[in-house]
């Protein structure tokens, strides 16, 4: 089932453009993130999203519907930072959204247990500390249960302890099979957590796609030979091989899927190779996506 | 009922509503209390009689009175909703509310009913207080005395109203409520005046009275007495008396509040919260 689609979805803030359009399909039971440098649109995008921010262009739909109230109240949401009155008590802060949300009451006291806030359910917000104030966040978009959380940088401005706190209670929701969707600048949070991600920079889609496939990739493997014209010519006949490039001495293979650097050291002994390097170099997430972000840099003036 | 209950959760325990609402009914009270002692040593009236303020606190005339009364400080009233309303803007909680799924017609609907709400608590104040303080000081009084000028309260009611439909349309439009609270005492207290004089100097005598806050500040009028008339005849005075028939008053001051609602609807709906 589609949980949201978005069609060419732009915004422009003044000369900015903060978003250009954005069409992407989240479906039931992802773990979606948006991934990408700060600035590069993805608040913007969730604040049109959840009916903050009116888009200069495109359109949305929230389970097969035109954006409502109705639909935002079967969504938990957190944008940029935790909103609350200052002045009032975690709990009656949450009675405040179970009124809007039609949540019977009894339900606070079960999320304030899960982000084990239930001693300070008294206090006034303003007394708690930044980490308890981003997981009182959490807690009252856990309210009524939702079908979909929309989280945007969850773990901002958490000490360690807090970020483990927060990605281990997202999984364990994502694990009940809801549909959750991430924004995120850190490629660790959204590889830790999510199935599906998009890439954005400077409100453009560079990549989209399973996390597996497109984050974690393939290894490359790098190669050195004495005999480097001949370990050009095998490889470039190798079956093994998706691609290869070569800078000097050192050439850069990338393999077939399913295919192990072991296959393709017995298949160059096979051949008569001899190397003198053999390096794998886990093709790390972060080098992926600077890889991504690098590649969209507009050309110098 | 929905939002009535989300907006009572919100506003009861805010300690600025109640320290300004504690005010409001206080300074209202103590000037009831104190003006009836007061003797005015006037030299320029002949008979000291009218001056006795006594006068307005008797059954029919005190409904008047209070609803004249009650009226002057209304101001307050409009600085709680600044408050009120500055709050959701200051604490990102009209965003967060929409986020949460409420209507951008529903957030402002709340603000009309704690508006309503609080001119009806306000109304139903002076009216208990306006019963006591009429029994005490009336005398030979009869049943349709008490009750023949409750209307007043009524016009009260809708002048405080509109008085604070004219704060929210600030509130929304300025979404700041330092500023909008200076915007609101100098807009009332110095820029209209200054405008009412301009126009009424070069333009139309009679156009002064048309002006938002004068119609809603001067819907209540001045209680008929023999003071009145003496500021009738003295032209220093004649500012405080000259003003339109109370229903066109009326007509204009609920025009000019359901103007204010509907700008604020308009500026929240196309506004990014």
């Amino acid at each position: 089932m589609i949980v949201l689609e978005t069609d060419r979805l732009d915004k422009s803030y003044g000369a900015v453009h903060a978003v250009n359009q954005l069409s992407l399909t989240v479906e039931s039971g992802q773990v979606y993130g948006i991934l990408g440098p700060n600035g590069s649109g993805k608040t913007t995008t969730l604040s049109m999203l959840m009916g903050i921010v009116a888009p200069d262009g495109g359109s949305f739909r929230w389970f097969g519907e035109k954006p409502s109230p109705a639909a935002n109240i079967r969504i938990g949401a957190l944008i940029e930072t935790p909103n609350f009155y200052p002045y009032l008590s975690l709990e009656q802060n949450l009675k405040v959204v179970c009124r809007i949300k039609g949540i019977d009451e009894s339900d606070i006291s079960r999320v304030l247990s899960l982000v084990s806030l239930r001693e300070r359910r008294r206090s006034r917000f303003a007394t708690l500390s930044l980490g308890m104030k981003q997981r009182l966040a959490l807690g009252a978009l856990l309210l009524g249960d939702p079908e979909v959380l929309v989280l945007d940088e969850p773990t901002n401005g958490l000490d360690p302890e807090g970020i483990a706190e927060v990605r281990n209670l997202i999984r364990q929701v994502a694990s009940t099979g809801k549909t959750i969707l991430l924004a995120s600048h850190i490629l660790d949070e959204v590889e830790k957590v999510c199935t599906h991600v998009v890439v954005l920079k400077k409100g453009n889609k560079l990549a989209e796609g399973k996390v597996d496939s497109l984050i974690q990739g393939r290894d490359l493997v790098i190669l050195e030979s004495e005999e480097p014209e001949k370990l050009n010519s095998s490889l470039s006949q190798s079956p093994l091989v998706e691609s290869f490039s070569r800078e000097g001495l050192e050439f850069r293979v990338e393999l077939k899927p399913d295919v192990k650097h072991a296959d393709l050291n017995r298949e160059l002994i096979g051949s008569g190779i001899v190397l003198s390097r053999m390096e794998v170099r886990k093709n790390r997430l972060e080098d992926q996506f600077l890889e991504l972000v690098k590649q969209s840099k507009p050309p110098m003036p | 009922m929905k939002l009535l209950k989300i907006e009572s959760i919100k506003v009861l325990p805010y300690r600025v509503f109640q320290i300004l609402g504690i005010l409001y009914v206080g300074s209202f009270l103590i000037s009831i209390i104190i003006i009836p002692n007061i003797k005015l040593e006037a030299s320029m009236v002949d008979n000291q009689d009218i001056l006795n303020f006594k006068s307005l606190y008797i059954f029919p005339e005190i409904w008047k009175t209070w609803a004249y009364l009650a009226a002057k400080s209304n101001i307050f009233l409009a600085i709680i909703l600044l408050f009120l309303v500055g709050n959701e803007y200051s604490f990102n909680m009209f965003r967060q509310q929409v986020v949460n799924g409420l209507s951008r017609s529903e957030l402002l609907n709340g603000k009309l009913l704690v508006i309503i709400g609080i001119a009806l608590a306000n109304t139903i104040i002076i009216f208990i207080f306006g019963l006591i303080f009429g029994f005490i000081y009336s005398s030979g009084y009869s049943f349709s005395d008490v009750f023949s000028n409750l209307w007043m309260l009524g016009i009260y009611f809708i002048q405080a109203v509109a008085h604070m439909l004219f704060a929210l349309m600030l509130a929304v439009w300025l979404r700041n409520k330092t500023l909008a609270i200076v915007v609101l005492i100098i807009y009332q207290v110095i820029l209209e005046p200054i405008i009412r004089l301009v126009v009424k100097k070069y333009v139309w005598t009679k156009l002064g009275l048309f002006f938002p806050m004068r119609v809603i500040t001067r819907l209540t009028p001045l209680p008929d007495l023999t003071l009145t008339e003496f500021f009738k005849t003295n032209s220093d005075f004649q500012d405080f008396t000259v003003s339109l028939p109370i229903w066109a008053n009326l007509l204009l001051a609920v025009g000019y509040g359901t103007i204010f609602y509907l700008i604020s609807r308009q500026i929240l709906r196309k506004r990014n919260l």
